[in-house]
């Protein structure tokens, strides 16, 4: 018996002691003025990440590199990547995480997926599943370890060591664990006791390295070269296997229960995952660069048959440096110890807030409430599970310790958190990702995990049974648990997490493409997916849509007060209070206050439970139609944005040109308004004028001869018909304009009424003489039309022929002709024509050629003489073939009726 | 109307809400957006890192000679490690620039 | 000897009573019923004592009269009333800008066009 056999139990008492101290100190000064700031620097944060390596890896990596080589290090270069890629995936995860008060990873996505409580429920399931047999893991290698440097024989397992480590370390999380309910209040006291023990295992691998490398061998390069042959499996290492282990550790550094607490939860600043992003992988550095020389020294001085998982403490006991040994023994308990007290925080957490909170709520809900109860009920909660869950990984590893079983635990238990990996990267990227889609995934992943990895890990299959796992349930060999589906041949580990996560991910997209999220996950999912983009900022003047809810101070006060107790809730509602300017009483009920108040209690009990309770008391979140409408999802807005800048440039050139076009129409239509206007008040005011100043010279001369009296009583009389003529035809134009002139349809021989018009022009004086030429006429033509106005439209058509022209003699030729089915009837001039620009405008009603400056008669426009022709079926056209220096050639035509002419 | 009121033609595209790396803090001041190539350094150090350990670039130096007696791979892996805290160290000090 | 009116217009009822209510005042009256015909009347005649003058005639516009009136040496002096029934203020503009002497907008009052011509030309 060596010195340090007696020493062992000593020092391991006695570091034990340390610890109680430590924390009891830290916990007690930390509550006190400015608490200690050392405990708040990236280091210590680093530090307590690297609970990552357990005692698994501190006795256990000596044992995977002399068994596999350079696989070991799988382990380490995952959460090596995830921690140098930071900016993608782990800023997001903590900006999150301190925003929402997120309690846990099953708080995550519960909270990410509208607040599920099954889902809660559902990841804390699976954590317990995976994290109890690693916690049985870590007693077995204390106990191990203990027995190693006791010197007892490893041929029994003693379960003192293991059994009075597990009472100490729940004694210990109970102690300092569960101090606060608030999980985003640091227990600085267990903070500083595993920053010590992260120091205590990086400086026991170190030395027992350094030790080995320059004390047992000259050297690396000495080192190396008594490497047994073969020792890295350098050839077939780089194999899926790699590939899988690389995978599952990055996943495990982040998914993992523990790690998701000291990472995310336990965050105090971002900084300080800036500084863990290089400073973590440098710790895991460490840890492994003296893996390969000790597994080579253990495996070249040490007899064989030795194990390899306990090289790190034999080694040094061999060459017999004790203190050495000792170190190295501390260390692993310290790697052991850490890891449960973690553990066993982060799982008592989504024990209680998860599966006990929801059912308390449940039960509770006609009972009386007081103050602090929920509270107490949760703490006592915590307490008990913490006990429950070290005492459930005391008994595992009880039973089976004798199996050898618990060596692959560590792995299995990685596979097992992965399955939260597809619902956490898919609610942290993808907006339309749902709680469906998460409740399948996750629960395919954790039936097939257990199915094909977890279950056939235990001895002949645990309660599969060796038949099923040889032969597959029922006989169906597609079914063989190790062999799904007919994929055989694969590493056992390789094969379930490749077809638990692959159905794990399909299931989860397929779950959440077929439902659309509900409007609580629209909004938590904006608010995670798009944290960086403001779509989580809190606050009053974030504009975020809120809730409507309402409750009275009271009934919210009330419920602060159960979750945080009297003092803490009083305290916080003095806070509101002040930030809304009040100098005394309770706060107004606000949605800002309802909002800021379940985020507060969600870092107790989780958002789940949180929104259960606040709905007890302020009824649930309603969404309106119209608040979805404005969380609009973030990227498609920036898509817009930016579609609509490449847009722009193009878009503003042609609304400025329809712009600038539409002014010129605009103009144009505003000019003709006022020529047309000038027009007619032209033509009121010159018969006005005549009977104005008859009327005054009738009024004042008493010397006028009655012949001349009455002529200028006849001029009156005639220009008031006139005005009356000129009113009809603006009212004329008023109705062709909207469709109401009235057309009195009958058959009649078209030739008949232009003939009749052209008798009536003869009378027509223009500038100079006016001939008309009759060309071919049509004959009997029938037609259905009013005579009346078609005979307007002649006479308009041949006064304008008269008053358009500027010739010395005027020639008017008139034919008609039928044509196609229809009548046509043409009248042309020897005038100047119409300007090509000007053909349609004629038409127009406010064109000003519909009456030329000084002619006699308002007449009717060539737009009226058209709206007519229409309304009769007809059309009046202006001659486009026809040379401009012939003058301008109308064309009238009118449809023939089937009927033949009367006799 | 005037040609001029084309001026009015209001739009409604609406200015972006920047990515803000470092905004929401309690106990820190606002930091100035971090410099774009750092950003996208930090986003490709990790596909650099698996890139490097991934297989088949990982197995090219496997059969390979010693270095001081230590086996090329053993070189390669850890060297690759060390560069990439290096730089992810880099990356840190510049990303966290400006903080507090 | 009476003094001189030309009178262009093209509106025969308004011509007729422009005649009778100058003629009553003792003026000696010519008439032309469009642009042209003035002209030619003012070539032929000499200048008049007074040019009454509607915007708005056939053939060649009171405007175009006007202009022509103004331009030629021999009739600069004479004094314009010009008369139109658009009753525009760019009319009115346009012809004082053109040099005329009175503007009158129909319907007009024939007071006021008694005055404005004993006011250009003494009866």
């Amino acid at each position: 018996m060596t010195p340090a056999i007696e020493f062992a139990l000593v020092a391991a008492l006695a570091y034990a002691a340390l610890l109680f101290a430590l924390a009891w100190w830290v916990d007690r000064r930390s509550r006190q003025d400015g608490g200690l700031p050392w405990l708040r620097t990236a280091l210590v944060y680093t530090l307590s990440i690297s609970i990552y390596c357990t005692s698994w890896t501190f006795y256990g990596a000596v044992g995977s590199a002399a068994r596999g080589g350079l696989e070991f290090a799988t382990i380490y270069l995952g959460p090596t990547l995830m921690f140098v890629g930071w900016w993608l995936l782990l800023r997001k995860l903590v900006r999150i995480g301190r925003l929402h008060h997120i309690t846990s990873i099953a708080d995550l996505i519960s909270s990410r997926f509208g607040k599920s409580e099954a889902l809660g429920a559902l990841v804390t399931v699976i954590a317990v599943a995976a994290a109890t047999p690693y916690i049985a893991l870590q007693l077995k290698a204390v106990t191990t370890s203990y027995q190693v440097i006791t010197g007892a024989s490893l041929e029994s397992v003693d379960f003192r060591a293991g059994f009075w480590v597990a009472v100490g370390m729940a004694a210990f999380t109970i102690l300092f664990g569960t101090r606060s309910l608030d999980v985003n209040e640091r227990h600085h006291g267990v903070v500083a006791a595993i920053a010590l023990e992260a120091l205590v295992k990086l400086c026991a691998l170190v030395a027992v390295g350094v030790f080995v490398v320059f004390a047992l061998f000259d050297g690396p390069g000495d080192l190396f070269a008594h490497a047994p042959p073969g020792f890295l499996h350098a050839e077939e290492v780089f194999g899926p296997r790699w590939i899988t282990l690389i995978f599952l550790s990055a996943a495990a550094v982040i998914c993992l229960p523990r790690q998701f607490q000291v990472v995310v939860v336990e965050n105090e600043n971002e900084r300080h995952l800036a500084t863990a992003s290089w400073l973590f992988p440098a710790y895991l550095f460490l840890m492994s660069v003296f893996t390969l020389p000790i597994a080579i020294a253990g495996l070249t001085l040490m007899p064989a048959g030795a194990d390899p998982d306990m090289f790190v403490l034999t080694l040094p006991l061999v060459a017999e440096k004790e203190a050495l040994a000792l170190l190295a023994f501390l260390g692993g308990f310290s790697s052991a110890t850490s890891m449960i007290i973690v553990a066993s925080i982060a799982l008592s957490t989504m024990v209680s807030n998860h599966i006990v909170a929801p059912l308390a709520l449940r039960l509770s809900r006609n009972r009386t409430r007081t103050s602090g109860d929920v509270r107490r009920l949760l703490l006592t909660t915590r307490r008990i599970a913490i006990a429950t869950l070290i005492l459930l990984g005391f008994l595992y590893f009880r039973v089976s310790a004798q199996s050898g079983a618990l060596a692959a635990i560590g792995l299995i238990a990685f596979v097992g958190v992965a399955q939260v990996l597809p619902s956490l990267i898919g609610g942290l990227f993808w907006p339309q990702a749902n709680a469906r889609g998460a409740v399948w995934g996750l629960t395919a992943g954790f039936v097939i995990w257990m199915y094909a990895l977890g279950l056939p890990s235990l001895e002949d299959g645990g309660p599969l049974g060796a038949d099923i796992l040889a032969e597959g349930p029922f006989g169906l060999a597609v079914l063989r648990p190790q062999a799904l589906f007919g994929l055989d041949g694969l590493d056992p580990l390789v094969h379930a997490t490749f077809w638990s996560l692959t159905i794990n991910t399909v299931l989860f997209v397929i779950g959440s493409l077929t439902r659309e999220p509900r409007p609580l996950e629209w909004v938590q999912a904006r608010q995670f997916v798009d944290v960086f983009r403001g779509g989580a900022a809190i606050g009053p003047d974030s504009g975020r849509p809120r809730f409507h809810r309402t409750a009275t101070s009271e009934e919210l006060y009330i419920l602060a007060q159960r979750i945080l107790g009297a003092a803490p809730a009083h305290e916080l509602f003095d806070t509101f209070a002040r930030r809304q300017g009040l100098a005394q009483g309770l706060p107004l009920p606000t949605q800002e206050l309802v909002e800021d108040l379940e985020r507060r209690l969600a870092g107790s009990v989780g958002a789940a439970s949180a929104r259960a309770m606040m709905a007890q008391v302020a009824g649930g979140e309603e969404v309106s139609i119209d608040e979805l409408v404005s969380i609009a999802d973030e990227t498609a807005r920036i898509m817009r944005y930016s579609q609509a800048l490449e847009r722009k440039s193009t878009e503003l050139e042609t609304t400025a040109r329809q712009l600038r076009e539409a002014n010129e129409q605009l103009r144009e239509i505003d000019r003709q308004k006022d020529d047309f206007l000038g027009q007619v008040s032209h033509e009121i005011r010159t018969p006005m004028t005549a009977i104005r100043s008859f009327s005054e010279i009738l009024r004042s001369s008493d010397d006028l001869e009655s012949a001349q009296a009455r002529r200028f009583v006849a001029i009156i009389h005639d220009e008031s018909l006139r005005l009356t003529r000129l009113l009809d035809v603006i009212l004329d134009m008023r109705v062709v304009e909207k469709g109401e002139i009235p057309i009195n349809l009958e058959p009649l021989d078209p030739d008949a009424v232009l003939d009749h018009a052209l008798q009536t022009c003869e009378g027509l004086r223009g500038t100079a003489p006016v001939t008309v030429t009759q060309g071919a006429r049509a004959g009997t033509a029938r037609v259905a039309a009013d005579p009346d106005r078609l005979r307007q439209v002649f006479i308009n058509l041949l006064s304008n022929a008269v008053r358009h022209t500027d010739k010395d003699a005027i020639l008017i030729r008139v034919e008609s002709r039928i044509e196609a089915g229809a009548y046509e009837a043409v009248i042309s001039d020897n005038g100047p024509g119409v300007p090509e620009a000007d053909r349609e405008r004629v038409f127009s009603l406010f064109s000003a050629t519909w009456t030329r400056a000084g002619e006699k008669g308002a007449g009717l426009g060539l737009a009226i003489s058209r709206g007519i022709m229409r309304r009769m079926g007809g059309d009046l056209m202006l001659d486009v073939g026809a040379p401009r220096e012939e003058g301008a050639r109308f064309r009238v035509t009118l449809a023939l009726t089937a009927d033949d002419p009367p006799p | 109307m005037s040609p001029d009121d084309e001026g009015c033609v209001t739009s409604d595209v609406e200015a972006p809400e920047g990515e803000a790396p470092y905004v929401e803090s309690d106990d820190g001041p606002p930091l100035a957006p971090a410099p774009r190539r750092w950003r996208d350094l930090a986003m490709l150090l990790p596909a650099f890192g698996t890139l490097l350990w991934m297989p088949p670039v990982v197995g090219l130096t496997a059969s390979g000679g010693a270095i001081w007696g230590v086996p090329a791979i053993v070189v390669y892996l850890f060297g690759v490690w060390a560069l990439l805290i290096a730089l992810a160290a880099l990356v840190a000090v510049r990303l966290g620039r400006g903080r507090g | 000897m009476a003094t001189r009116l030309l009178i262009a217009e093209d509106e025969p009822s308004i011509l007729e009573s422009l005649v009778f209510i100058l003629g009553r005042e003792g003026y000696s009256i010519a008439t032309a019923r469009d642009g042209r015909e003035a002209l030619e009347c003012l070539k032929t005649h000499g200048a008049p004592g007074l040019l009454i003058l509607d915007v708005m005639l056939p053939a060649v516009s009171g405007f175009e009269v006007l202009k022509a009136v103004r331009t030629e040496p021999e009739l600069e002096a004479v004094p314009v009333l010009m008369l139109t029934a658009k009753g525009q203020a760019r009319d009115r503009q346009m012809a004082e800008q053109m040099g005329a002497n009175a503007f009158i907008a129909k319907p007009f009052s024939n007071q006021d066009v008694v005055q404005a011509v004993r006011r250009l030309a003494a009866p």
